[in-house]
């Protein structure tokens, strides 16, 4: 029988294949859109689409918009950093929007914050890590990459470099092709209590001011729908502000913008009404939540009387008191933090219940704040509190609880007149900017903290879970390690790289020009917007800007409140007083300590106190205020001859700058002193601390001062024996 | 909808200005322009940047008729030594959507071998036990040279038997393949269970290239069909008793071109011969390709094997294999297991890949791939074909020897990392997690009742005169480098390190410093990190060898650092990064280096033995 197979010479690949192979009976796939997918597709199902023969790179593009696509340029590749760089908020900000979200709210880097770029030795170890990184218009650029900013709605914590962000902003806006009249958002822009409270401000209160103004008279005009400035008295409490003191000063600060812009005489009277309506405040909310209901009722009768008799506001629309809401953290605790969700929920309360004095917008902290970054799941609880009060309650559905109830009105009565007299007091000083020049305001905010702080100690205040109700059952709730956000430490070297490829491609002339034009305009007097908009348009960076406006105006250090405090709490100090005697005996002179906060974290309530506390117990103290560089914290360590050192950070970024400290102190020579750290420190990142060699860490949980303070005595004189 | 109904979408961009394209393609390229961008595979097939009809390379191209069954079958590999715990894992994942087991007999001992490679059933006891309460339609034994004697075992009832002399002998089995044929080819007509295999799968294992693979694998094919076909089959019958097995792997339009190319051929052999309905009668099997799995980093195999089921569905095959990730390391335990199942039913069910018969037709880029494979492996069987088919082929030692040349070359590719391996040669872990164990179980009875078996029926050893192919996978050099480091690590209580000095601003330095602790990692050495700022010398003196990465800012202080480094008594620099001029090539490192080379001697300096040491 001769073989069917043929020879595969004698076969032609190439010619036509067999037709398709045995029909398939199956049912057409009908997918979710309802589109029929046959078994097959062939030519004829391409005929006549005109699209497969054009090109990638070019129009319409829809094979792709680069010529070559992935055979040149891998895609990127890019994992979850948290909200540190441009593009993961950029990423973020799509996600909202996708949801139908237009609302932006905007967190910077306290390298922004301080008008420096990315790579200033300051700011080590600080950037990205509060917040987003500014340095030029291409971060802008990359943080509203397919963001349409006429449609949204953007908030920006941002006060000193106020006018320089949103000269990026409207920049970037108008290259989007954006008409600045419809953009709306706000610009926090309050200055008076970074002095007072957050420290992240640059320039001395008089060129502060107006650079204010400046922003406000410019909106006024160019962006009708942009909120100038947001009056925090929120950062006051947080400092220790008692009802009185917040009321009184926030209003003072309210009273000096619009007292300047005023007397700027860029704005006509009849835009004044306008002006004043377009100014909202920031408040907090503490755990005192019955006082802090009269609180909100009593703000709002004195705006209304301020606008009314000393701005002239007729429209009672202008005079409305319109204020968000973040309620306290700082009461929130590290013990038993399963409680702090009782405390938001009553602090919450206090700035709902009252519809006359109800806030605009509240924001709530997570119950476990005062251990670590929050995790997206503790903010979510946080939200669901606020989606309970406000759909599952009746309270909406009533009309003012309180109007006419002779007990709450009789309090709120009480608050007027002491916020009254406060607010005339600091008038008669010259106002909130010659109160923040004397050191006067703050030296009553950290005597209020002091007291505070004592009262807590010595049990007279209660704070459940802390100094009574302590006992408790193990808590299933408390995260161990990787219950926290981290931030991702290769963000830093990205944005260096960026800032410095972005110096090297733009037109050094053209920069050049534009910081010339600014610097002109600062001398001058000339509202600071425009030239600061072309700056940005040139591409320069924000250490440049602040830089010009820095040799214009000066650099400023805020006095510290410490010196002008005395002898608060000191009974508790009594036992530490006669220790604190007897180890300077021994010392051969008093013992003295120096107190550092390194990096540039403006919160300095934990230095205040030790700093005071340590005086009262008859320490020296060495106390140079917020935001020096661990090279200057060492140096005058070695320089004023101190027995202990003790460095405060907030910011998370406690390791790099206390290693650096540490590094450096041991340089000089002075690796024996003992340093200790207090801040906001999670128990893993304590005991990598200690590996360091640091002695002791403190966090919110040691609240007893007097403590603390015996613990210094004892570190001092055990370094001492072990010198000797 | 209808042809040409289509609303004209591009038409007033059209027509596309192929000039500005290229050019702007040519800038995006770069030096050496648009033919830069044209590479090449191990088969020499050129691969253009793109396809698209203005540019000329847009052809269409005849696509296989058969394939792309609405539901492929689901088919499990099986190995375990046990018959009574294979048994247990086969019914496990037939209940969990498998629909088909895979069972790979063993073939060690029946060559003296001590450890088993395959399920140990040589007496009916043991098949009673491997196959108790299975469907003879689910189950396929892969017997190797043992098919005859596990067809009479079963009497041909109990299961499907996969005879497959040829790829025995090429694992080293001492069989006559010719005679094994023979004797195989007086069985069938009475065995209606028992087919033959042809096997790309000992091609793959061995490095071969795609076309390599395809060409043995098709020349077997035909050699199969041409022997039943003189003993009295039909060619129709013939090819029904013919599976053409191919492996795929993580190169995923090789793979999917490949399968598409074997039909394509084996469509056209069938039509050629008078076969009607040829599509219907070529028959594929898939599996997953061991080669490209690694012991280093083994969660990625899972990933690997995806892509290459993928590969495998999308190019039509009608069965596909998944190789559970873990069994380069043991026994797949059950995860593996599971996750080899569920990657299948993910494509099947959620992916939905069986919805429409081949996906990839009318692509230009695998019709240029498919039409390119089938032609160059058509070639290579013509070729063997004039050398008297394949047995005489495989004496001749020819298709073995062109493999190992293939198999140097990927190994230079490997070595200079312009093939990746991901988790072993590029982006390592020095803190590897191994996959769960499976539970142990007692081989000894099995291993028992095997020898015994074997003893009985005496064995006829003969010598096949085929030069057998080695197995590789592709991580192995890599992973011999990684057992070295980990051992001295043990020893020592700690990872021998060495110093990389960081010389430069931070934002330049820390993508580099990355790329070099990785290379180190790549030989299982740690990286102390040390900046020039601080005091590296105090650190680094004494040790052998050290990195120093330099960034462009600081290249003119290189040359004084090597030196401070060498007057500490470090006596091997190696710079990365912008090196000065002065700076011998062979102490740079950079993108391209010859990895295995560069730690056969940092080894050495390390006192962890080098390449001579081995063995």
């Amino acid at each position: 029988m001769r073989s069917r197979i043929p020879s595969l010479h004698a076969i032609d690949l190439a010619a036509r294949a067999p037709g398709p192979g045995a029909g398939d009976a199956s049912e057409p796939f009908l997918t979710p859109e309802g589109i029929a997918l046959a078994r097959r597709y062939g030519p004829d199902d391409v005929a006549g689409l005109d699209f497969l023969a054009t090109l990638p790179g070019l129009p319409p593009y829809l094979r792709g918009p680069y010529p070559t696509m992935y055979t040149t340029q891998p895609w990127t590749i890019r994992q979850y950093a948290g909200f540190s760089t441009a593009e993961e908020s950029n990423a973020f900000y799509k996600r909202n929007l996708a949801q139908g979200q237009r609302g932006l709210s905007i967190a910077f880097d306290l390298a922004t914050h301080r008008g420096y770029d990315s790579d200033h030795p300051r700011v080590v170890a600080d950037v990205g890590m509060a917040g987003v990184a500014i340095d030029s218009i291409l971060d802008m650029r990359i943080l509203f990459d397919g963001i349409p900013l006429e449609q949204m709605n953007t908030s920006m914590t941002i006060n000193a470099t106020a006018a320089w962000l949103l000269a990026l902003y409207v920049a970037v806006a108008e290259r989007q092709g954006a008409d600045r009249k419809k953009l709306a958002g706000t610009t926090q822009n309050d200055i008076v209590k970074e002095y007072l409270a957050r420290g992240t401000y640059i320039f001395p209160p008089g060129p502060s001011l107006r650079l204010t103004t400046d922003l406000i008279t410019f909106t006024a005009r160019e962006m009708p729908r942009w909120n100038p400035i947001n009056v925090c008295s929120y950062h006051l409490q947080e400092a220790g502000a008692t009802p009185v003191q917040e009321i009184a000063y926030a209003l003072a600060t309210a009273i000096a913008v619009l007292d300047a812009v005023k007397a700027s005489g860029r704005v006509r009277p009849e835009e004044l009404p306008e002006v004043v309506g377009r100014i909202s405040f920031f408040v907090n909310a503490g755990i005192r939540f019955v006082t802090e209901m009269c609180k909100m009722r009593a703000f709002t009768n004195l705006w209304d009387r301020i606008c009314r008799e000393r701005y002239g506001v007729l429209d009672p629309k202008h005079r409305l008191f319109r204020y968000g809401v973040q309620v306290n953290s700082l009461g929130l605790t590290e013990q038993q933090p399963e409680n702090n969700v009782y405390r938001i929920l009553l602090e919450a309360l206090g700035v709902t219940l009252s519809k006359r004095a109800r806030c605009r917008a509240l924001q709530l902290p997570a119950w476990n704040e005062a251990l670590g970054l929050p995790r997206p799941w503790d903010q979510q609880w946080s939200l669901r509190l606020q989606q309970i009060l406000a759909y599952e309650t009746d309270l909406l559905e009533f009309d003012d609880l309180f109007d006419g109830s002779p007990v709450i009105e009789a309090k709120v009565r009480e608050l007027e007149e002491a916020a009254m007299e406060e607010l005339g007091r600091v008038e008669s000083m010259g106002g909130a900017m010659a109160a923040v020049e004397s050191g006067y305001m703050k030296a009553r905010l950290v005597e209020s903290n002091t007291k505070r702080v004592a009262a807590i100690a010595s049990g007279a205040l209660p704070v459940v879970g802390v100094n009574c109700f302590t006992e408790s059952e193990p808590s299933p709730l408390t995260a161990g390690e990787g219950g926290f956000l981290a931030v991702d430490p290769r963000a830093e070297a990205e944005q260096i790289a960026r800032l410095e490829a972005h110096r090297a491609r733009r037109d050094a002339k053209a920069v050049a020009a534009a910081l010339a034009a600014l610097r002109e305009a600062a001398q001058e007097g000339r509202n600071i917007l425009p030239p600061s908009i072309d700056c940005a348009r040139a591409g320069v960076t924000t250490g440049e800007w602040a830089q010009v406006l820095r040799e214009v105006f000066g650099e400023y250090r805020a006095p510290t409140g410490v010196g002008a405090v005395a002898g608060v709490g000191s009974d508790l100090l009594a036992p530490v007083r006669a220790r604190v005697e007897e180890a300077s005996r021994r010392l051969g002179r008093r013992l003295k300590i120096l107190v550092g906060k390194p990096g540039l974290d403006g919160h300095s309530n934990g230095a205040e106190q030790i700093a005071v506390a340590a005086r009262d117990s008859g320490m020296e103290v060495v106390y140079d205020g917020i935001r020096l560089t661990p090279a200057r914290i060492a140096t005058t360590a070695l320089e004023e001859g101190v027995h202990l050192v003790g460095l405060s950070i907030l910011s998370g970024s406690h390791e790099p700058l206390v290693r650096e400290v540490l590094e450096r102190m041991r340089k000089l020579g002075i690796g024996e002193v003992p340093v200790v750290v207090g801040g906001i420190v999670p128990p893993e990142d304590a005991k990598r601390l200690l590996a360091m060699g640091v002695a002791r860490v403190y966090t919110p949980k040691d609240y007893r001062v007097d403590q603390i303070m015996a613990d210094i005595v004892e570190l001092v004189l055990s370094a001492r024996r072990k010198a000797a | 909808m209808e042809a040409g109904g289509f609303e004209p979408l591009a038409a007033p961009f059209l027509p596309p200005d192929v000039e500005a394209w290229r050019k702007a393609a040519a800038k995006a390229a770069g030096e050496g322009g648009l033919g830069r961008l044209v590479r090449h595979t191990l088969d020499r097939i050129a691969v253009d940047p793109l396809y698209a009809p203005p540019l000329g390379n847009a052809q269409p191209v005849a696509a296989p008729a058969g394939g792309w069954p609405s539901g492929w079958e689901v088919a499990q590999p099986h190995r375990h030594p046990d018959p009574a715990t294979a048994n247990r894992q086969i019914r496990e994942d037939l209940g969990n959507g498998a629909t088909a087991a895979i069972v790979r007999l063993d073939r060690a001992l029946a060559r003296g071998g001590e450890v088993p490679d395959g399920v140990l059933a040589y007496d009916r006891d043991a098949f009673a036990r491997l196959l108790d309460g299975l469907a003879p339609e689910q189950v396929v034994l892969e017997a190797g040279a043992r098919a005859l004697n596990v067809a009479d075992a079963l009497a041909g009832e109990a299961a499907r038997v996969a005879a497959d002399p040829i790829g025995a002998v090429l694992e080293g089995a001492p069989v006559d393949p010719e005679d094994e044929l023979a004797r195989l080819l007086a069985a069938m007509p009475a065995s209606p269970r028992l087919f033959l295999v042809a096997d790309g799968r000992p091609w793959h294992a061995a490095g071969a290239s795609e076309a390599q693979e395809l060409a043995a694998t098709l020349a077997t094919w035909l050699f199969c069909l041409r022997a039943l076909e003189a003993r009295g089959f039909t060619v129709e019958e013939a090819a029904d008793r013919i599976e053409l097995v191919l492996a795929v792997d993580d190169d995923l339009f090789l793979s999917l071109a490949k399968l598409r190319a074997a039909r394509l051929v084996a469509e056209r052999i069938l039509e050629a011969s008078g076969v009607a309905d040829a599509a219907a009668r070529v028959r594929i099997r898939a599996e997953t390709g061991q080669r490209m799995l690694a012991r280093l980093d083994p969660w990625v195999n899972i990933l690997r094997t995806t892509v290459a089921a993928f590969a495998a569905v999308a190019g039509g095959a009608e069965a596909v294999t998944v190789v559970p990730f873990d069994r380069p390391l043991q026994e797949p335990s059950p995860l593996a297991r599971r996750i080899a199942r569920n990657v299948q039913l993910i494509l099947r069910e959620e992916a939905g890949l069986g919805r429409v018969r081949d996906p990839a037709a009318g692509s230009w880029y695998v019709g240029h791939l498919t039409r390119s494979l089938a032609e160059t492996a058509f070639e290579g069987t013509r070729r063997i074909e004039e050398e008297g088919g394949i047995l005489a082929a495989l004496r001749s030692g020819r298709p073995q020897a062109e493999v190992a040349t293939t198999r140097g070359e990927r190994e230079r590719l490997l070595a200079g990392r312009a093939l990746e391996l991901t988790g072993v040669s590029a982006f390592p872990t020095l803190e590897e997690r191994a996959p769960p164990a499976p539970e142990p179980v007692d081989l000894e009875p099995a291993l028992t009742a095997a020898r015994a078996a074997l003893a009985n029926a005496g064995s006829r050893a003969v010598e096949s005169g085929i030069a057998p192919l080695p197995r590789i996978r592709l991580a192995e050099p890599f992973e011999r480098l990684r057992e070295r480091a980990d051992a001295a690590a043990r020893r020592r209580g700690a990872r021998p390190s060495i110093p990389v000095v960081g010389l430069g601003r931070p934002a330049e330095l820390h993508d580099l410093s990355t790329w070099v602790e990785n290379l180190l990692a790549v030989g299982g050495i740690g990286a102390l990190r040390l900046r020039a700022e601080g005091d590296p010398i105090a650190t680094a003196r004494g040790a052998p060898a050290a990195v120093l990465c330099v960034g462009a800012s600081a290249a003119e202080r290189a040359a004084e650092q090597v030196a401070a480094l060498r007057g500490a008594g470090v006596k091997r620099i190696w710079v990365a990064g912008t090196a000065p001029a002065s700076i011998d090539e062979a102490d740079r490192l950079a993108p391209g280096l010859d990895v295995l080379a560069f730690h056969d001697t940092l080894h050495r300096l390390l006192g962890i033995g080098g390449e001579g040491e081995r063995g």
